[in-house]
């Protein structure tokens, strides 16, 4: 009668069953940091600790990323990488990854450090992505960090479960964007509070790996804990490509009680768009129809994987950009840039006028395609608070990336079933 | 543990990017002179001059939701820097509190409590007790009592110091070194 949070924290630590609001020390079986692990270590050598972090628990379990502000573009930027290199290589840091990398969550599931079943902490609010591999993850500071990478070991209280029960066959274009815009639109952005989420039901297993990134990512917009999916054949097959290490599956019992249960039929749900400036200020995308944008963005953890640039690419294959947007396009990694360049995407991209960018956080937060004043962006990225993109006089909507195409092209916030149901 | 200040109140959903704007976050996370600059920019997008009228010592009140968003643990060290106590708020995103706990700053969840205190009320905490007195409104809100780890993280002053003494009772091999 567990979720599949309360399984996983039950094995982690080593325990029979868990409750709801119990503590619980969690054995890890991976952490994950980027830059800011610099400060980790300086927090560790401000009260006197040797190195800062000594050791590394497990040198097989811990992965460190050059990552948000890469390449540096800045003094500061580029001092703060050159003490992450010389911080891996003390502490020997076996899964470095340096300049050919992108937004961090993609390099750990595209290069197999996440399977189901298991439990990873990361210094990034959205390391809830790895949920969709049917792995427990979460976001922690650079404080916690410290601990988790010493030790392999964190202090957790165990959340009540939220299912999500998802059915339909989902449109022709990237919905998951939707389905949590529209349930943040319902429920608000506390709604998961201290929860898990849990996705399931036939709906979940219609829709791409890529897709389930963007929902299990998106839980901590809502609040969430974890964001964790049922896993199936492909998540199997997808993580048994990239490692051989064992792992296994959890399911949650059939007669499990939840905190609460919500169905989402994937065939109703139409392109939804968050105001400024909050993720649960969302409209269906018809009653924002007409809004003027000055910059569209596709990329990010969110919805910058290769099913969101093709389907953006297909709708502006052979057609230009309004000559007042400028459309900018980044790939989550090299491995979904790779499989972009191989689909011929950054060719229609350039014709259609827009920016095709290399891959990373910088899209998301401002670091490139900075907003002045007064400007409105329209971006299938993660988050729309007041000075995410830039000036805290600027705007951002969010809607998912086909609607980001079209309202690039149009030059002003439009629907995508014009083009996409014909 | 019990401390006493005047409260500063701020409204609801205050996210992790208005307490400590990206652009200023590797400044602060570098040195003093960054982390004043960040200080400077810490609220501005909902209340210009926060710097201005936070006094060390104050309790921090806020709303609904209070540090969603992103990991950024400047947006907890701002708050340290400013000389902050403690934050109490009706709720408080999961991440910032988690953060919260780990620099040592007791973060308090009330649901309603942002309505009932003014700024500049004068508040005392206790937090074995589970008690915030607003003593100028001559009102009491009882909270659940910190256990478990966060008690002892509270307790230690922070996670780093409860790191130090558990490396301290830990004989290991440094890795790294020929000694």
């Amino acid at each position: 009668m567990a979720t599949i949070v309360e399984k996983i924290l039950a094995r982690k630590a080593s325990l029979s069953t868990v409750q709801p609001g119990d503590y619980v020390n969690a054995k890890l079986d991976g952490v994950m940091g980027y830059q800011s692990f610099v400060a980790a270590v300086e927090h560790g050598l401000a009260a006197g600790i040797e190195g800062g972090i000594p050791r590394v628990w497990d040198p097989d379990r811990f992965f460190l990323i050059v990552e948000h502000n890469q390449p540096a573009s800045s003094k500061l930027q580029a001092e703060r990488e050159l003490k992450l290199r010389n911080i891996a290589k003390r502490l020997r840091v076996k899964h470095f990854y340096d300049v050919t990398c992108g937004v961090c969550h993609q390099i750990m599931v595209d290069k197999g450090h996440v399977a189901p079943g298991e439990l990873i902490l990361g210094s990034d609010s959205h390391t809830v992505l790895y949920g969709a591999l049917n792995a427990a993850s979460t976001g922690i500071g650079e404080t916690e960090l410290a601990y988790a990478v010493t030790f392999g070991e964190m202090w957790l209280r165990v959340p009540e479960t939220i299912r999500v029960n998802l059915h339909g066959e989902p449109p022709p274009w990237p919905v998951a964007k939707d389905v949590i815009l529209w349930l943040a639109g319902r429920y608000g952005a506390d709604w998961a509070q201290y929860k898990a989420l849990e996705f399931g039901g036939d709906g979940l297993f219609c829709l791409s790996l890529d897709q389930r990134m963007c929902l299990a990512d998106h839980a901590v917009e809502l609040g969430a804990k974890f964001g964790v999916c049922e896993a199936d054949g492909r998540v199997l097959e997808f993580v048994r490509e990239r490692t051989d290490r064992p792992f296994q599956p959890v399911a949650p019992d059939p007669d499990t009680a939840y905190a609460q249960q919500v169905d989402v039929d994937l065939s109703a749900i139409g392109p939804q768009v968050a105001a400024p400036h909050s993720f649960d200020n969302v409209f269906p995308v018809e009653d924002m129809l007409g809004i003027r944008i000055d910059q569209a963005v596709i990329g990010s953890c969110a919805n910058g994987r290769f099913e969101d640039l093709l389907a953006a690419a297909n709708i502006l294959r052979g057609k230009r950009i309004h000559p007042d947007v400028r459309l900018l396009v980044s790939p989550a990694s090299w491995d979904v840039y790779r499989q972009s360049l191989d689909a011929g995407l950054p060719q229609v991209f350039i014709e259609a006028g827009a920016q095709f960018l290399d891959p990373g956080c910088q899209v998301c937060v401002g670091y490139r395609g900075y907003l002045a004043d007064g400007e409105v962006c329209l971006s299938s990225t993660t988050r729309n608070y007041a000075g995410r993109m830039g000036s805290n006089k600027s705007s951002v909507y969010l809607a998912n990336p086909a609607t980001v195409a079209f309202s690039a092209i149009r030059g002003c916030i439009s629907d995508p079933r014009e083009v996409l149901l014909g | 543990m019990s401390m006493r200040g005047r409260a500063v109140v701020l409204g609801d959903d205050i996210d992790t990017d208005i307490i400590a704007p990206t652009e200023f976050l590797l400044a602060a996370e570098a040195d003093e002179e960054g982390m004043d600059l960040l200080k400077r920019h810490a609220f501005e997008a909902v209340y210009p001059g926060f710097h201005e009228v936070v006094q060390s010592g104050d309790i921090l009140v806020a709303g609904r939701n209070f540090g969603l968003g992103s990991h950024r643990e400047a947006a907890n060290l701002v708050l340290s820097a400013f000389g902050i106590q403690a934050v109490v708020a009706d709720s408080i995103a999961r991440i910032y509190f988690r953060n919260a706990i780990a620099i040592g700053m007791p973060a308090i969840s009330i649901p309603g409590v942002s309505q009932a205190v003014g700024a500049g009320d004068e508040l005392e905490i206790s937090l074995e007790e589970g008690l915030l007195v607003n003593h100028t409104r001559g009102q009491s809100w009882p909270f659940p009592a910190f256990t478990g780890p966060v008690q002892e993280i509270l307790r230690a002053g922070g996670l780093i110091p409860l790191m130090k003494q558990r490396l301290e009772r830990t004989s290991y091999v440094k890795i790294g070194t020929r000694e």
